[in-house]
């Protein structure tokens, strides 16, 4: 009781210091939202970042406008570091936006987006610094920037030329905002954990996530069974091969996912040598390719 | 007087291309209005009337010019030609307008008759609307990209066109984008788009909108207040041109902000704060008066500030601190795992998808530092145990989480771990110094005018770390083409002539120089590589990095590719000797002796010519038939009577006896063996020496004898001549000295 206590004071404290974790996903949530995005739950699978989501993996494919925002968590399992670094996840989430056709003032709309959570450009040092953008195991390619604010890397910014080995027309705009980092900023907190969650309840990121990022980190690194990863990605992929055989491109799309996470793990487990890895990434973006061809066909 | 402006303004360009784009953009209008008959910057000669300009967000071009018009122009239209008869010249006569002139003209395929009419005078605004749209859309970037607002690909959105003609837009469209009345400022300090009448209205306009269009000037301005603050701070000034002219590049208006590191980070070592402050916050690391380094850094901000930068600095600060201490945590766990279980992590590296993984990169390194060649080669004490143990653990540090994260910092970690490995007893550890020297050295040079290696482990290391990356890459046919050189092959070859040329370690020890046609041997024996490469391939190649390297460093071109093309040199590849050649032959041509051998040789080159022709007639071979051989043969068979004998006993004439003595196989054969030995100054004493029976030769000689057995007899002696010059250079490829 005496440490629930404690904690609602420091959340207190860093009140007025920036948004909670999560006003500033409902802030930008909600800019958005006015710039005519749909607001789309995240994907209920496991993937690496928000590209991933067929809101943007597909939906940024063939000609019909689109515009969403939405948040995906994202898995990383190489990335995790036992909940003990302060920078790093294994577990992490973004905000993703696409806005298909990118607009002429997308990068106007992105600035405003900042100046929604509080980092107005006139008192911060707002950079894009080139940063060209290649997802090899979707097929996907893209030009654009990692958007810096003081120092400080805030989004991603991309132009999609290709996914799932499709060219891109029209061009979308992709903008993806790493939320941990931009509230750390936000906030002024040094360790991801410290994070205000929430006010009330008053949560840190670490009540929610450290655990998680412990366990998690065993998992990846040690305990996940390489032999049944193997015969995971084996399975998946025939599955989805027979779903590609059927035509049905969403659920074969989440094979392919699935896939792609095995893949991440047995990475993570140090199953995948040097010259097995670019075999892995082909077969994967084969799949995705594939996937692409049958949802423009309808 | 006419006044021409332009201004391209996109999305943020990469800083490394701006300003190269800025000036073909000033080189692409100057050419296309010379076309047209402009009296453009280069056609006058006064290169500065043309003033190329480069921001984050645009690049532009100013030009003055004598006339804003061009008259007196005339279009040509080629008919048909004078073998055409009657007839088809009536025909062209009638396509064409009244007033013009139908003249006849010499051409390559012949004479052809040419309609020549006067056109209008040519406004500079009408050939703008031409010229621009089609430089536009042509225009080349190293990298470039569609959007949705334009058919145009560019190197990211292309936002706007200003063209000014004396202060005035030119309306013009170019992929779906029509050219602007207004000019923009700073994307975040301006607010007003303005109308400039003038290129020096432009430039004051922009000032006032926060934006200096000259990348110099933005330099300037970095390096001033960045002065100011160093001074203030009792610091030394920074002296980082890379980081500065990226600095100009990401900044229309460069603001300069002092941050302060807690001075606990400076426990680890200048190389790496400096490489975290430099390439993760393009921020620039700083020393104080006495050369240590100091826990201040530099920031480049864009914009005037407000409250001193506040924000910024602190921002900055924190995104330093917590870089730095990410580096203190990635230390911490690799010396945990010591240089020995890092390098087991190597096996999960690919060098590449062909060439197998790092691991299998270390064990070639390690057997190819024990290689024959280097060892017989060596004048001193060949470092074999150091070079063994280092090779082994040259890559071990890919593995790390320090250099995952700042790849820059490569082999430097792995000199640290060493080091700490060595201290704790733990992996690694227990060797000496020199290896922790020469993993950390192995990379250099990281630039094409870096620094060398200092040690002589290390300069070796490095050495045959190129070495075996070329042999790698030729294995699997990815040499370098063109303009396509995506291993940067060509740069490791650069740095092994650097190094074996340079590096004062390595010239101790191998004063003879090293034989890189054997060592390349070497390295490719892992891969299997197939004789031509060691034949055509790498020779041709190496060949070609040498003669840049040694004209580069002022030697003539012409001595070089002479020297090149002997024999000796493309197949030891030695550069050393092959540098001594050049050079001593550089003085020998420049010498009475030298002078008259050289035209003696040329008058030789003719004789046999003469005869090739004479004795082939048309049935010689062309070029192209004989693609498919390899090199030496075709030289071989270019040359007339190369390789031939000539018999004593035809030889009826003292002079051309005495010459024949020089030229017999046993003497020859010495010329060969010295240079083999590369005894360069022997040789060209033999040269030397021929200049007397060459000139009696000349005098009391004549060639064509009526006699058919003598004369072939004579030529043939002149071919022996020139062979044996040939061994020493291609005397045909040097020009006469004055």
């Amino acid at each position: 009781m005496a440490k629930k206590t404690q904690k609602a004071k420091t959340a207190k404290t860093r009140k007025g210091r920036g948004l909670s974790f999560q006003a500033l996903i409902l802030t930008l949530e909600r800019y958005w939202i006015a710039q005519g995005c749909a607001r789309v739950q995240p994907y209920d699978m496991e993937i690496g970042a928000g590209t991933f989501h067929p809101a943007t993996a597909l939906r940024a494919l063939g000609k019909e406008p689109w515009r969403a925002v939405y948040v995906q968590p994202s898995r990383r399992p190489a990335d995790g570091r036992y909940g003990q670094n302060p920078n790093r996840l294994q577990h992490y989430y973004q905000l993703q936006v696409i806005l298909k056709p990118a607009p002429a003032n997308i990068q106007a709309l992105y600035m405003a987006s900042l100046a929604a959570i509080g980092l107005e450009a006139e008192e911060h040092d707002i950079r894009f610094l080139e940063d060209d953008w290649a997802g090899p195991t979707l097929g996907a390619k893209g030009l654009g920037w990692e958007v810096r604010c003081d120092g400080l890397e805030v989004s991603q910014f991309t132009y999609f030329q290709q996914l799932c080995g499709r060219e891109c027309d029209p061009v979308s705009g992709e903008i993806t905002y790493g939320l941990e980092r931009l509230a750390m900023y936000v906030q002024g907190v040094a360790n991801v954990y410290d994070l205000v969650f929430s006010e009330d309840p008053p949560l840190s990121y670490g009540d929610l996530y450290r655990r998680g990022e412990r366990e998690f980190s065993h998992y990846n690194f040690s305990v996940a069974n390489i032999e049944k990863l193997l015969s995971h990605f084996a399975d998946a992929e025939r599955e989805a091969e027979a779903l590609l055989e059927r035509r049905l491109a969403l659920p074969a799309y989440d094979q392919c996912l699935k896939a792609s996470h095995f893949f991440n793990l047995l990475d993570a487990r140090g199953a995948v040598g040097a010259s097995a890895r670019p075999d892995y990434i082909k077969r994967v973006r084969h799949l995705a390719m594939r996937c692409a061809d049958i949802w423009l066909a309808k | 007087m006419a006044e021409l402006l332009i201004e391209l303004m996109s999305e943020e360009i990469p800083p490394s291309m701006q300003r190269a784009a800025a000036r073909r953009l000033l080189e692409a209008l100057d050419r296309h209005l010379a076309k047209r008959g402009f009296e453009t910057p280069t056609v006058s000669g006064r290169a500065k009337d043309g003033i190329a300009f480069s921001t984050p967000r645009r690049i532009g071009a100013a030009m003055t010019l004598p006339q804003k018009i061009v008259k007196g122009r005339t279009a040509e239209r080629r008919g048909p030609s004078v073998k055409a008869g009657q007839r088809a010249l009536k025909g062209f006569v009638k396509s064409l307008e009244k007033k013009a002139r139908v003249v006849k003209r010499e051409t390559e395929k012949g004479v052809y008759y040419y309609a020549i009419s006067k056109m209008p005078p040519l406004k500079l605004e009408t050939a703008l609307a031409e010229i621009l749209p089609s430089i536009v859309e042509n225009f080349s970037w190293p990298s470039s990209m569609r959007w949705p607002q334009s058919s145009l690909s560019w190197v990211r959105p292309l936002r706007g066109i200003l063209c000014l003609v004396d202060g005035k837009p030119v309306s013009l469209e170019v992929g779906g984008l029509r050219s602007d009345i207004f000019a923009q400022g700073h994307a975040v300090m301006a607010q007003k788009p303005f109308r400039p009448d003038s290129f020096s209205d432009y430039k004051r306009k922009m000032r006032q909108a926060f934006v200096i269009i000259a990348h110099e000037e933005r330099e300037a301005r970095i390096l001033k207040e960045a002065g100011k603050l160093t001074d203030k701070h009792q610091l030394q000034e920074i002296d980082d041109p890379e980081l500065l002219q990226e600095s100009a590049g990401l900044a229309e208006w460069p603001t300069v902000l002092l941050g302060e590191l807690d001075k606990s980070f400076m426990a680890l070592g200048e190389a790496i704060v400096s490489e975290v402050l430099k390439t993760h916050q393009k921020c620039f690391a700083l020393r104080g008066r006495q050369g240590k380094p100091a826990p201040y850094f530099l920031i480049v901000a864009d914009g005037r500030v407000r409250q001193g930068g506040k924000a910024i600095i602190a921002g900055n600060e924190r995104v330093a601190k917590a870089r730095l201490e990410d580096a203190l945590f990635f230390i911490k766990r690799d010396r945990q795992k010591g240089l020995k279980t890092l390098a087991g992590g190597l096996e999960k590296i690919a060098f590449h998808d062909r060439l197998g993984s790092m691991k299998d990169k270390a064990r070639r390194l390690e057997k190819l530092t024990q290689s024959e060649t280097l060892q017989k080669a060596a004048s001193g004490e060949y470092p074999r145990s150091v070079l063994a143990l280092s090779a082994r653990y040259a890559k071990a540090d890919l593995a790390s989480e320090m250099v995952a994260d700042q790849p820059r910092l490569q082999g430097v970690m792995g000199g640290i771990y060493w080091e700490s490995g060595k201290k704790s007893g733990g992996a690694g550890g227990g060797g000496d110094r020199e290896v922790g020297r020469a993993i950390a050295e192995h990379y250099r040079p990281t630039a094409a005018e870096g620094i060398l290696p200092r040690s002589q482990a290390g300069a070796l290391l490095a050495l045959c770390d190129r070495m075996d990356a070329l042999a790698g890459f030729f294995s699997i046919g990815e040499m370098p083409t063109g303009s396509k050189d995506p291993y940067a092959l060509r740069r490791a070859a650069r740095a092994i002539l650097r190094l074996a040329l340079e590096s004062r370690a390595m010239v101790k020890l191998f004063p003879y120089g090293i034989h890189l046609r054997d060592l390349f041997a070497e390295a490719l024996e892992p891969f299997r590589g197939s004789e031509e490469l060691l034949r055509q391939d790498f020779p041709i190649f190496m060949a070609a990095r040498l003669q840049e390297y040694l004209t580069h460093h002022g030697m003539p071109q012409d001595i070089v590719s002479a020297v090149m093309e002997t024999a000796i040199a493309r197949t030891t590849l030695n550069p050393v000797p092959i540098r001594a050649h050049v050079s001593a032959l550089e003085s020998f041509v420049k010498t009475k002796k030298g002078k008259d051998l050289l035209v003696a040789y040329k008058r030789v080159a003719g004789i046999l010519a003469e005869e090739r022709k004479g004795a082939e007639g048309g049935a010689r071979h062309s070029e192209s038939d004989l693609s498919h051989l390899p090199r030496d043969v075709r030289k071989l068979i270019a040359l007339p009577y190369a390789q031939s004998g000539f018999k004593a006993a035809l030889l009826e004439r003292p002079e051309e006896r005495e010459l024949a003595k020089y030229l017999i196989k046993p003497r020859v054969k010495l010329l060969q063996e010295r240079l083999a030995r590369h005894e360069i100054g022997e040789a060209l004493e033999f040269l030397g020496s021929l200049r007397a029976p060459v000139d009696d030769f000349f005098n009391h000689v004549l060639v064509h004898d009526p006699d058919p057995r003598i004369r072939e007899n004579r030529i043939r002696l002149l071919a022996n001549l020139r062979d044996a010059m040939n061994e020493i250079a291609d005397f045909s490829m040097i020009q006469e000295r004055e």
